[in-house]
């Protein structure tokens, strides 16, 4: 029952899209199938949630018969000459992100309800990205993975350049070729798997010495990982790899400096699409980096900690500066967008448990409050037509319920404590403080390592908890320029201006989850807890040293 | 030796001759008087007669290939060894033919009003008999056949490339692509002259013996030369491609549709069966570091092929000439796989590569084809080929904007559609070989074309039409475009079942006898040294 609900989870919405298209000139009938398969798709990831919570222990599914932490998985052969297979399946990596993604659709095609510009064409691509996205969460072979981000990436095209705002056309093409970039580096690394995988592991990954894109089995199996740690003296295949992958999801997350296509794609984007791509297309990256770089090549990890983590502070810096700099109120939560997510790469940078702990969080937490500022900054635009900071002023009089809720999205993308933005940030600072015991203690070629390495890591968790008090200044500041001081007569609504039912519900629903991640965080580290243990093996030795 | 004909090889000659057979009927029926009333009154009898030859044509060809009716497979060249009939060569007639069909059904429904009455049995005569030119390249195996070959392939596509004599650039076009043609083919007689004179016969076997006994001469040089620069015409390789997009442009539209994949099929499939005939029969250093040599130049021409065509298309704007610069550029894609023909004989899987390029090519066909039936059908619609008659597409017809959607980020290579997997496979076999640079200019090449696929996607979705009347078009129209959507597709997300087809059909007549031995020996070494050096090879899956 759980494999088909995993299977019906991405198909439904492709159902969807076509369902869609079929009624002539009903855009309301369209609006209505989409919402029908968004609440759809949420209740089996509920149900799935549900069981997934409860059960514990895993199905067995590696090809050499070994346990593993993931569960309802199907597996099919798809494309037999290169072995590629239909490998889908749920762990903690995914249940978290699946909801998230589910509880944002429907609230996204809430939000987009009044969208009249080809609504019938709008709600089709959304569901066909819908689709992208549910894939990419749940793919396990790498082959099948990146079709769903590439099936993400055209839906996503088309979204920005058609309702888009006036510079929507060279926003699109800008989004367009820089995620493709990355995917050609994507696909360069599967060429090189297509080579190195049957070359030694004979016996466990890659069954009957066929190339295998598994990405469980490829972590879980020692011959690839000889594999891939040979090459050159220094340069490994597995160093070749980790660069190119961490190129392609440092685009979607995006790091600095690999950012310039998010404030414009955000900017141009209507606001449901600003939602989902800050909400859950960012997360993608991430989760590809948690999912495919830090389990198949730990070694290329510890190598690569302190690039990745120079990386991670860049952006967190870097990002609050240019969000402080804005006086385009999206293009700030936009780069507070750059900002937050540094904290996800740092997170994974350090490699301690705290760390990764603090990355996941970060990003379902991150998905609730970014969703909820570019909802916010949509309803003022929607009625004051124009975005510039410095021309607001006292909606805190003029719409007070509104407000309430703003302050509510804007302190949980703040980071304050009993908010959702709060754990995440906490614990990737934690681990990376934490993660002065290992590096101490590690070989000579991990870069600064050894005794008085501690400075390093000291400086570099400085830096980044000075983004929170960046952080906090730019976003105080706004919240300042925007609602507070005297009530002005241009920004009083009634009528049909006010804020409709519809807004409230979305804005209600962001905040109640902003508080409950806030206050019990546990509820999505437990259910990753598992997965994390089994996947990140190789890093637990570490882990236990630092302490968390 | 006598000169007789022994029938059985005859037979296996039977596409052609069903295409010959057409031929004459076109050619003869016109004076005869009966006929004469009927033909005048309506080109619907000589494209019956077209398709009826073009499908006898591909079941004969299946036939051959199934072994129906006593027909086989014959086991050496036929005809003296001026032709090899294999599974490899009757594979890409049934492309050609199959291709031409649709090609057939595409001028039935859109161009053919603008063909006089009176000229359709020369029209048709000429489309068949290019087809039949086209089919022998594939088949030829000695100098002076592929020479007819060539010239039997181009005379006719030089008549129909200014058969509209009423446009100034239609003429303009087929002028210029009869000059180049014949300083090709001169070129190309000439070094085939020095080739002949050096080792005294144009058979490509003992040819091939000679250069591994013998090593490098000028004479080869020449030959080589001159060679390449006939299937180079052919294929429209940088630097004798400036006929190509006059000529797609000049030309109407289901000529160039024509051009664009079977010409080019044909010249692939010659230019393949030379390199890997030469790399068959060459054994010792000598002649491997030749053949290197060789194989390197090719690709190289690739390269610049491939990377010319794709710059050169940023800049266009009507439909045929971008679509002429996208075919430039496919074409340089192969080339650059044939290169690898010889650079791979030492490592026993020629055959690998043969596959991919067979696979390629079909699903070329299916790509290009759909996309030239898209602007055929707006051409048509609108009188013009500007691009900017794809503004609002989206809007008059989405089933069209669609399916030309699919198809050109089909060529331009996306997952899920065959493009992709032709070009995944050319790089799996180009990194097997170890030849890295081909791999990056792949790559390089498919981003630079990003761009220009992506631009008449921008226009049919963005750009207001100046008219938003609904484009209708031919029943058989939808169900060419269908077709070509489900080709793009099939090979795309199940690419099994064509990667098989090809594979079984990827040998040649040299290779027959040897290659299972060989592929054998090859699976043997590859096990033993598998541990040692790393790779599987394709023969070993």
């Amino acid at each position: 029952m759980n494999e088909l609900f995993v299977n019906l989870i991405i198909f439904l919405p492709l159902l969807g899209a076509v369902g869609c298209l079929l009624p002539r000139d009903n855009p309301a009938l369209s609006r209505m199938i989409a919402m029908v398969t968004a609440v759809v798709v949420l209740l089996i990831n509920v149900a799935l949630a549900w069981s997934f919570y409860g059960e514990a222990g895993g199905t067995s599914y590696l090809p050499s018969g070994g346990e593993s932490v993931v569960r309802y998985v199907t597996d099919l052969v798809w494309i037999e000459s290169v072995n590629i297979h239909y490998l889908v399946g749920v762990d903690g990596l995914s249940m978290p992100l699946l909801l998230l993604t589910s509880i944002l659709n429907v609230l996204i095609i809430a939000a987009g309800w009044n969208v009249e510009k080809h609504t019938k064409a709008f709600m089709s691509l959304y569901l066909v990205l819908m689709f992208g996205m549910y894939g990419v969460f749940l793919a396990l072979d790498f082959f099948l993975f990146y079709v769903f981000f590439e099936v993400s990436l055209l839906p996503m095209y088309f979204l920005i350049g058609i309702w888009g705002g006036p510079r929507k056309e060279y926003a699109a093409i800008k989004f367009f070729i820089y995620t493709l970039v990355g995917s050609i580096c994507l696909l360069m690394v599967m060429l090189g798997f297509y080579f190195l995988v049957p070359d030694v592991a004979t016996g466990a990954a890659a069954a009957g010495g066929k190339p295998s894109f598994n990405m469980i089995a490829l972590a879980a199996d020692e011959g690839v990982q000889q594999a891939f740690n040979h090459g050159g003296q220094f340069w490994t295949y597995a160093k070749w790899f980790f660069i190119l992958l961490f190129i392609s999801f440092a685009i979607k997350v995006p790091a600095v400096p690999f950012h310039t296509w998010l404030p414009d794609a955000h900017v141009e984007a209507p606001t449901p699409i600003s939602m989902i791509l800050a909400g859950v297309l960012l997360k993608m990256g991430g989760y590809a980096l948690m999912r495919i770089s830090y389990p198949i090549f730990p070694d290329a990890a510890k190598w690569a900690w302190f690039g990745v983590a120079i990386v991670g502070v860049v952006s967190i810096v870097y990002g609050a500066f240019c969000a402080m700099a804005q006086t385009d109120w999206k293009k700030l939560v936009a780069y507070s967008s750059v900002s937050h997510m540094g904290y996800v790469i740092l997170g994974l940078a350090v490699l301690t448990e705290a760390g990764r702990n603090g990355a996941y969080f970060q990003m379902i937490g991150h998905g609730i409050s970014s969703a909820m500022m570019f909802f916010l900054v949509g309803v003022v635009y929607e009625r004051a037509h124009h975005r510039d900071l410095n021309r607001f002023g006292g909606l805190w009089n003029t719409m007070p319920a509104y407000t309430g809720l703003a302050a509510v999205g804007f302190f949980a993308g703040l980071g304050l404590p009993l908010l959702c933005g709060f754990p995440g940030e906490v614990l990737s600072l934690m681990g990376t403080f934490g993660a002065i015991e290992w590096i101490e203690n590690a070989p000579s070629w991990v870069p600064f390592s050894g005794a008085g390495s501690s400075a390093t890591v000291i400086t570099l968790g400085v830096f980044a908890a000075s983004g929170v008090i960046l952080t906090a200044g730019y976003i105080l500041w706004m919240f300042q320029r925007v609602y507070m001081g005297p009530a002005r007569p241009e920004y009083t609504y009634s009528g049909r201006d006010m804020v409709n039912g519809r807004e409230y519900f979305v804005m209600a629903v962001l905040a109640l989850f902003a508080i409950i991640l806030g206050v019990w965080p546990a509820v999505v580290l437990d259910m990753i807890s598992n997965t994390f243990n089994a996947i990140y093996a190789p890093f637990s030795s570490l882990a236990s040293a630092a302490g968390f | 030796m006598t000169i007789g004909l022994p029938w059985s090889e005859v037979l296996t000659l039977l596409p052609e001759l069903c295409l010959l057979a057409a031929v004459c009927v076109a050619l003869v029926a016109p004076v005869l008087p009966p006929l004469r009333a009927t033909l005048r009154a309506s080109h619907g009898p000589l494209t019956a007669l077209a398709a009826a030859a073009l499908i006898a044509a591909v079941l004969s060809a299946i036939a051959i290939l199934a072994g129906w009716g006593g027909l086989s497979v014959p086991e050496s060249t036929v005809l003296h060894g001026m032709l090899a009939v294999d599974p490899f060569a009757l594979s890409v007639k049934i492309i050609i033919c199959l291709f031409t069909l649709l090609v057939i059904v595409l001028w039935s429904n859109t161009t053919r009003g603008s063909v006089r009455l009176a000229d359709g049995p020369d029209y048709v005569s000429l489309v068949l008999s290019g087809a039949l030119g086209m089919c022998l390249m594939a088949s030829a195996t000695n100098f002076l056949m592929v020479f007819l070959a060539i010239e039997a392939a181009s005379f006719p596509s030089y008549a129909l490339a200014g058969f509209n004599k009423q446009t100034r650039r239609s003429s303009e076009a087929s002028l210029k692509y009869v000059l180049i043609g014949a300083a090709a083919s001169a070129l190309m007689l000439y070094g085939l002259s020095m080739l002949y004179g050096y080792y005294g016969t144009l058979d490509l076997v003992p040819i091939a013996e000679r250069l591994a006994a013998e090593g490098m001469s000028a004479g080869l040089l020449m030959g080589v030369f001159g060679l390449l620069i006939g299937i180079g015409f052919k294929l429209s390789a940088v630097p004798i491609h400036f006929w190509c997009p006059d000529v797609f442009e000049g030309a109407s539209i289901e000529i160039t549709t024509f051009l664009s994949v079977a010409s080019k099929a044909g010249a692939i499939a010659l230019l393949v069966r030379i390199m890997m005939t030469l790399g068959h029969f060459s054994a010792g250093e000598e002649a491997s570091r030749i053949l290197v040599g060789i194989g390197s130049f090719v690709g190289l021409v690739g390269v610049v092929t491939a990377t010319w065509g794709n710059l050169a298309a940023y800049f266009q704007t009507n439909v045929k000439r971008l679509l002429a610069y996208s075919s430039i550029a496919h074409a340089g894609y192969m080339i650059m796989l044939a290169g690898l023909l010889t650079a791979a004989m030492d490592r026993a899987q020629p055959t690998a590569v043969a596959y991919a390029l067979l696979f390629y090519l079909i699903v070329y066909a299916f790509m290009n084809l759909g996309a030239f039936a898209v602007a055929a059908v707006v051409a048509k619609e609108t009188g013009s080929e500007s691009l900017d008659e794809f503004a609002g597409l989206g809007q008059r017809n989405a089933f069209l904007a669609v399916a030309m959607g699919c198809f050109l980020l089909s060529l331009f290579g996306m997952p899920l559609t065959g493009g992709f997997w032709g070009k995944v496979r050319f790089g799996f076999e180009m990194w097997d070989e170890g030849m890295w640079w081909l791999v990056v200019a792949l790559i390089v090449n498919t981003v630079f074309s990003l761009y220009f696929y992506l631009k008449p996607i921008i226009i049919m979705v963005w750009k207001q039409p100046e008219s938003s009347r609904a484009l209708t078009m031919a029943p058989a129209m939808y169900a060419v475009v269908l077709i070509a959507l489900l080709g793009v597709f099939a090979t795309g997300l199940a690419p099994d079942r064509a990667t098989a087809w090809a594979q079984r059909h990827s040998t040649m007549v040299f290779t027959m006898p040897v290659v299972e031995a060989e592929a054998q020996a090859g699976l043997d070494e590859v096990q033993s040294s598998a541990a040692a050096t790393g790779i599987v090879s394709e023969a070993g899956r």
